[in-house]
């Protein structure tokens, strides 16, 4: 029990707390950490971010961004958390049917398109993986 | 003498002006205090990445990005100006509208075309009054801007910029130093001149260690480069709430007093009429009782 965990958002810290081990979705698929841990930076993909703490697991879905781990410290710099429980897959359906029905007519259109398809898709595989 | 009936009126409204006032400034107190812890979670932030970015430099990564590159070419500037929604709150406005100016025609001397970007209504029309109309235009800034919402802007911009229809990038905002001292100021934001302070070579807060990078030390450069923009854009956001608040609270504040002494000269000649008035009628009837008298 010697992670300290550090989730950031640009507009706030969202959590901070003490972990035994922490599953990061990177760049290019998952990885775990825990104490001891080698120095590392790593980008970060979309998906779930695990952590087992004092009080149990925790899940949180998180939006690209970095990681740094030093000295039994995780920092976790990302756009956006959504703690999982708030998920709703039904609603995340939707949200994916509707980036579908995205125009994709130039290259912007399709670019946005492919963003917010993946966005949904990722959610949604968070969402339902419970 | 001034008449004592029109004297009191005049105090009545200038004490629920006073009113008005007084709440302005608590509400702007309030506000500021919000808008402070959140200009300070974003400092959390930029703290990090800039640790990550000295890591990056230190593992010998040669930091090259096309957003940190100088341009030559002068075809398209962008100025963006960052005002209130609303007003009462002294110089804010004018000041930035001001740098805004000098700063606007300089680049149009050297750029063939710029583009003034503006947030906040009183920005927009104040400088629509002056002869600057603004080619873009957002108003759904208030005191707790979204990182969304800038991020949204950021990503056009950076569009724009890495397909070469946008040279130069520049920001007029106030700049938040201390709670006593901000400055309207003028900064370059795009090409970045450094990563979020990639420079200072001081801060050896313990980052010596060999880093290990996943995928590889130039993917996390290709995204830390365009984040610690927009990080950048977020900042000046935030910076120009929280100074808003304090300039609003500052001058509702000055306001408060200068309400208060208006009110006491007011009372001292109000009282000063009514008593003239009342000695005024005892004469008159003294006057009267002598005459029957004689």
């Amino acid at each position: 029990m010697s992670l300290n965990c550090i989730v950031v958002t640009p507009a706030e810290t969202a959590v901070e707390t003490e972990a035994s081990s922490i599953t990061l979705p990177l760049f290019d698929g998952n990885k775990g950490v825990m104490s001891d841990h080698a120095p590392m930076i790593g980008r970060l993909g979309n998906g779930e971010l695990s952590l087992l703490g004092t009080e149990g697991p925790s899940r949180f879905y998180i939006e690209g961004g970095f990681v740094q781990v030093l000295d039994n410290t995780v920092s976790i710099l990302t756009n956006r958390v959504i703690e999982v429980s708030d998920l709703d897959a039904e609603s995340l359906q939707q949200e994916l049917k509707d980036a579908l029905a995205m125009p994709g007519n130039n290259d912007e259109d399709l670019d946005l398109r492919e963003r917010a398809v993946e966005t949904a898709r990722s959610q949604l595989r968070v969402a339902t993986k419970s | 003498m001034a008449n004592a009936r029109a004297l009191d009126k005049r105090r009545k409204s200038v004490r629920n002006i006073r009113k008005i006032t007084r709440t302005m400034e608590l509400i702007a107190t309030a506000r500021f205090k919000k808008a402070m812890d959140r200009a300070t979670a974003a400092t959390s932030y930029t703290k990090r990445i800039t640790e990550v970015v000295a890591s990056l430099a230190k593992s010998g990564t040669e930091v090259q990005h096309p957003l940190l590159e100088e341009r030559t070419a002068t075809d398209n500037a962008a100025l963006i100006v960052l005002t209130s929604n609303r007003g009462l709150c002294g110089g804010y406005n004018g000041n930035i509208v001001r740098e805004t100016m000098k700063h606007f025609d300089r680049l149009s001397e050297t750029y063939d075309n710029t583009k003034l970007i503006v947030s906040g209504k009183r920005g927009i029309t104040n400088l629509e009054f002056r002869g600057y109309s603004a080619d873009e235009s957002y108003t759904q800034f208030e005191d707790e801007p979204l990182f969304e919402e800038v991020k949204e802007i950021a990503d056009s911009l950076l569009d724009e910029f890495i397909a070469g229809r946008l040279d130069r990038l520049d920001i007029a905002y106030t700049q938040f130093i201390s709670s006593s001292k901000q400055v309207a100021v003028v900064e370059t934001l795009l090409p970045l001149g450094s990563v979020g302070g990639a420079d200072e070579e001081s801060d050896d807060s313990g980052v010596d260690a060999d880093f290990e990078f996943f995928p590889s030390a130039e993917s996390i450069l290709e995204e830390v480069v365009p984040m610690s923009f927009r990080i950048n854009l977020f900042k000046c956001f935030l910076d120009a709430a929280v100074s808003e608040q304090i300039a609003r609270m500052v001058a509702m504040k000055s306001a408060t007093e200068n309400a208060d002494d208006m009110i006491r000269n007011l009372s001292m000649t109000y009282n000063r009429a009514r008593q003239s008035q009342i000695t005024g009628e005892i004469m008159e009837i003294i006057g009267g009782v002598e005459a029957l008298k004689s």
